[in-house]
């Protein structure tokens, strides 16, 4: 037999070659935990360097301070920083697919730890399985770095596709997923680390604030680093109308409400700069925190004039109250199932936006007239964890515990 | 008879056959104990950055978290994650949460050390990752070294976790406001390289025996100057500063959104002149380097004037200020002495009055013994004294249990009748400060819960009163402003008195300002016995001799004449010198 009787054939991958592996974040400015993350990978996972990158797609770029998402690129050469303002999940995929070559991607959450020996489990599996068109998981510790998946070393079976760590190649991400099988590698295991602070029951914030009032907005960040929540306010820029602020107030309403929604947020949290907080708001929102998902509520007020009017607990809870029309729009959270109401109801065109306000005035009487006649449920907390500085000096208002709205 | 030659090679032959067999490798005996090691971290509320640590200890290193323990300081004990970080513990073993509010600053991680009973503590900044086998490394060390006064550190990787590229301490060298800038040490490049001595390192990890802990100077306050201080403290106890080429660690990734915590530069400088100032050090350098780096900012040279006024002052000596005033503690109440440095102690708010009180004392006392602080001045109002006046530095030097200071604003003010020999009045307006060498006798007393307070206040009406009887029964030994210069001290009554006798002793009436005070019978006798030729002592000695007491009542004399004198029935010490 001659070398040149053997036959031809198209070269194919060599089954040797490992290959190699995209972890692909997508954060919301929280470029601490990928920081944290991106970190532990490469410190421990010391057995797939060489084959691995980093994608970080940065879906809120604006809060993150300057410099931070140079310093994790230069940081790592193997790590790509693609800011994606209000991009929602698909195309921060979308984005994250056109950007690597790797292999395999795998689909990180940015505040996770994997643990060792993971990574190259999966990329063992891919390299074993060339072919394979299957979304590859592992089991999520709690945090007492337990399980409930079966104790087997080989991957198993899953019913539905589960959020936090998810692998498969790339070219096969890019394919229709009928067909494939979810299945859980369990030397993937991973754990998340918890959100700790009680404003994370909304899924985002943003803090309304003219461009202009620069100092309102340096006293508002102040407030919010004593809340802990500065990583997650969102500045967005209100709209002046000086011949009539309502206007320019409803008009930022309704393009933050089109944010969220386009975004996919499930609830957003609007404050607005001027908002001050209780001592307990913490505590108060934590056990609210709690609740707030067993209620179907459209609009969640942490703060409004009440005008002297006394709400019902909902059942058993001590801190959130079915709230009746109030005024005041210094600190509500809007539950997705609100949007596209909202957006219908809130003119975007000029005349139908005077109209508009001809017939409600400002968008905190639009709300309340729409929560008396029952189009909206509301739900408030008690005490009322925000206020203003204006309604401090009321007794019908927040005068009563205004000694302790000191945040 | 003695055996054949032959029987006695044989059995020449049997015992070496027989040494064989006992010079068998013998079984190893068991391994003493595996030292005890808890990795500690003093945060500002960075539960993000305590939970990555934490969690990537347990799950990277489990060849060395069996027997682990964690105790995490929280310096923002009020803030938004202080639940979360107490709830650590719900699913970590061995965790233990200390919430410290009562100042603020780096060096809240000496305080790592009291809250932990493990042989070895390894002190991490949060938010530290370390390399794969440096947690099994510095246990190995430890067990290998069970009486090792050393401090151990490890190569810092920077964020591109390079070994080539980590350093490996600090060069004693000013920069940017620190004292001490990164550098590498080649030896760490030597294959099989062990661990070296280095001069320095930044404070990120270390580790020591928790009995060769030399403990932070208390008056360290904000940011900073630990650095070299620390260092040269170990070296002084007999120790070394050791870089372990294999306890590699990687500092947290650049914080986005800054420190939650301030960062002043009077912090900062007055943090070097108490650190060098307590080494002896040069201080000349601290300020000329900020005056180059600041100089065309701020007024550096006042700055320095400022806090070395803070660091000097005589009220400086004592080691701690605590304030156990209900409440919330505003700092800037205290007198500007100690302001900078009082540490609020809230009391136990399930309590009340008295038992409230005692209780605060106990917990403050307990406090400070676990610190080894060597006195404590305890404050039950926010005030306090402004001075350290007429006590020199070598009379605390001396043996002493209490020292009196007049505090700057008396909680009670000085009234008839007031000058009695127990209770709170004979010590109104006064702030005592406890020595080491009291703590032990005090705390017993005070009683540490229910019970023991219960029995203190059968046996005495508070804590004043308890204080006063046992320097009159000698038990404490006191000084301060009522015992200053007791044996040259000559009292004088102020000029226009006018005097009535009555049968509870006198009324005294003064013409400017008018006023009217009513005496008992002993203080009474004091003020007969102020004549300006007496000294304090003396007249003690004469109500011993009169009343027949085995010692003389200093300490009620001298308690009485500050009180006479606060009224204006004595002159002012000055005035009556």
């Amino acid at each position: 037999v001659t070398r040149e009787a053997l036959p031809r054939g198209t070269a194919t991958a060599d089954p040797r070659r490992s290959p190699t592996l995209c972890v692909a974040i997508v954060t919301s400015g929280d470029l601490d935990g990928v920081g944290a993350t991106v970190q532990a990978i490469r410190l421990y996972h010391e057995e797939i360097a060489g084959r691995v990158s980093f994608l970080v797609v940065d879906r809120r770029p604006e809060g993150v301070a300057a410099g931070t998402a140079e310093a994790l690129a230069g940081a790592n050469p193997m790590l790509r920083y693609l800011p994606s303002p209000g991009a929602d999940e698909g195309a921060a995929r979308d984005l994250l697919m056109r950007a690597t070559d790797a292999d395999i991607v795998c689909w990180l959450d940015d505040r996770a730890l994997v643990a060792a020996g993971g990574l190259a489990a999966i990329l063992d599996w891919f390299r074993a399985h060339p072919g394979s068109r299957d979304l590859m998981q592992g089991p999520q510790l709690d945090d007492g770095l337990v399980h409930g998946a079966p104790a087997q070393p080989a991957p198993f079976q899953l019913e539905i596709e589960q959020p936090g760590l998810l692998a498969c190649r790339r070219d096969a991400a890019l394919e229709p997923g009928a067909g494939r099988r979810v299945l859980c590698h369990p030397a993937a295991a991973w754990i998340k680390r918890p959100d700790a602070n009680p404003f994370a029951c909304f899924e985002a914030i943003f803090c309304l604030n003219l461009d202009r009032e620069t100092e309102r907005w340096r006293e508002a960040s102040r407030r919010h680093a004593r809340l802990g929540i500065t990583s997650r306010v969102e500045r967005f820029p209100g709209v002046a109308t000086p011949d009539n602020p309502h206007r320019g107030i409803a008009v930022a309403y309704r393009r933050m409400v089109a944010a969220a929604q386009r975004r996919g947020y499930e609830h957003l949290l609007v404050l607005e700069d001027d908002a001050v907080f209780l001592d307990d708001t913490l505590a108060v929102l934590a056990s609210a925190a709690v609740e707030l998902p067993g209620h179907a509520w459209d609009l969640c007020y942490l703060g409004a004039c009440v005008w002297s009017q006394a709400f019902p607990f909902l059942g058993t809870s001590t801190v959130l109250q079915a709230c009746g029309p109030v005024t005041c729009t210094h600190a509500i959270a809007v539950h997705a199932r609100a949007y596209d109401r909202l957006l219908a109801e809130i003119p975007t065109a000029a005349d139908e936006l005077e109209r508009w306000l001809e017939e409600h005035l400002a968008i905190d009487q639009y709300l309340s007239r729409r929560i008396r006649d029952g189009t909206y449920r509301a739900v408030i907390t008690s005490p009322r964890v925000a206020s203003q500085p204006n309604l401090l000096h009321f007794d019908d208002g927040d005068g009563a515990l205004a000694a302790r709205y000191v945040i | 008879m003695p055996q054949p030659c032959e029987d006695a090679g044989r059995g020449a032959a049997q015992t070496r056959e027989n040494a064989r067999e006992l010079m068998a490798p013998a079984s190893p005996t068991p391994p003493a104990a595996r030292r005890s090691l808890c990795v500690g971290m003093a945060t500002h509320g960075d539960f993000d950055g305590v939970w990555f640590t934490i969690q990537a200890l347990r799950m990277y290193h489990p060849e060395a978290t069996d027997d682990l323990s964690f105790v995490v300081v929280d310096n923002d004990p009020g803030g938004a994650t202080a639940t979360a970080l107490r709830e650590i513990g719900n699913w970590v073993a061995r965790y233990r949460y200390v919430p410290f509010g009562g100042f603020s600053g780096t060096a809240v991680r000496d305080l790592v050390f009291r809250e932990t009973d493990a042989d070895v503590v390894c002190c991490l900044d949060s938010h530290v990752l370390l390399a794969p086998g440096a947690l099994a490394a510095l246990r190995d060390f430890f067990d290998a070294h069970p009486d090792s006064p050393d401090l151990v550190q490890g190569p810092m990787l920077h964020d591109n976790l390079e070994l080539g590229r980590a350093v490996t301490h600090l060069e004693p060298t000013w920069g940017a406001g620190m004292y001490g800038q990164w550098a590498r040490d080649d030896r760490l490049d030597e294959p099989g390289c062990e661990p070296f001595e280095i001069a320095m390192h930044g404070l990120g990890l270390f580790a020591c025996r928790r009995g060769a802990w030399p403990g932070l100077n208390p008056r360290l306050r904000g940011f900073g100057a630990e650095e070299g201080y620390l260092h040269e403290l170990v070296r002084r106890r007999g120790g070394r500063v050791l870089c372990h080429p294999r306890i590699a660690w990687a500092h947290r990734f650049s914080r986005p959104f800054g420190i939650p915590y301030p960062n002043r530069w009077e912090d900062r400088i007055r943090n070097y002149l108490v650190a060098w100032g307590e080494l002896g050090w040069d201080v000349a350098p601290i300020e000329e380097h900020y005056l180059e780096m600041l100089g065309s900012q701020m007024d550096v040279a006042g700055l320095v004037a400022r806090v070395r006024g803070q660091v000097e002052h005589p009220l400086s000596v004592l080691d701690a200020v605590f304030c156990l005033a209900n409440g919330a503690c505003d700092a800037h109440a205290h007198p500007s002495a100690i302001a900078w440095r009082v540490e609020h102690r809230e009391p136990d708010p399930a309590l009340e009055g008295e038992p409230r009180r005692l209780a605060a004392w106990h917990d403050a006392l307990v406090a400070a013994r676990a610190r080894d602080y060597r006195h404590v001045l305890l404050l039950d109002q926010e005030s306090g004294p402004e001075a350290l006046a007429a006590i020199a530095p070598q009379d605390l030097e001396r043996p002493w249990d209490l020292c009196l200071l007049t505090s700057a604003s008396p909680a009670v003010a000085p009234a008839a009748p007031a000058f009695v020999t127990a209770g709170k009045l004979a010590l109104s307006g006064l702030a005592v400060a406890v020595h080491a060498g009291a703590f032990d006798r005090v705390l017993a007393d005070l009683g540490a819960d229910e019970a023991g307070r219960h029995a203190f206040l059968a046996r005495w009406p508070d804590v004043e009163t308890y204080l006063l009887q046992g320097m009159r029964d000698g038990l404490f030994t006191a000084i301060g402003e009522p015992f200053a210069e007791p044996a040259v001290d000559r009292p004088a009554a102020s000029p226009g008195l006018e005097l009535v006798e009555h049968a509870a002793g006198l009324s005294v009436r003064q013409g400017s300002p008018a006023r009217e005070h009513e005496l008992n019978n002993t203080a009474s006798i004091v003020l007969a016995l102020c004549d300006g030729k007496r000294t304090v002592a003396g007249i003690a000695e004469e109500m011993a001799a009169s009343f027949a007491l085995a010692t003389p009542p200093l300490a009620e004399v001298s308690a009485c004449v500050s009180g006479l004198r606060r009224a204006g029935i004595l002159l002012a010490r000055s005035s009556s010198m």
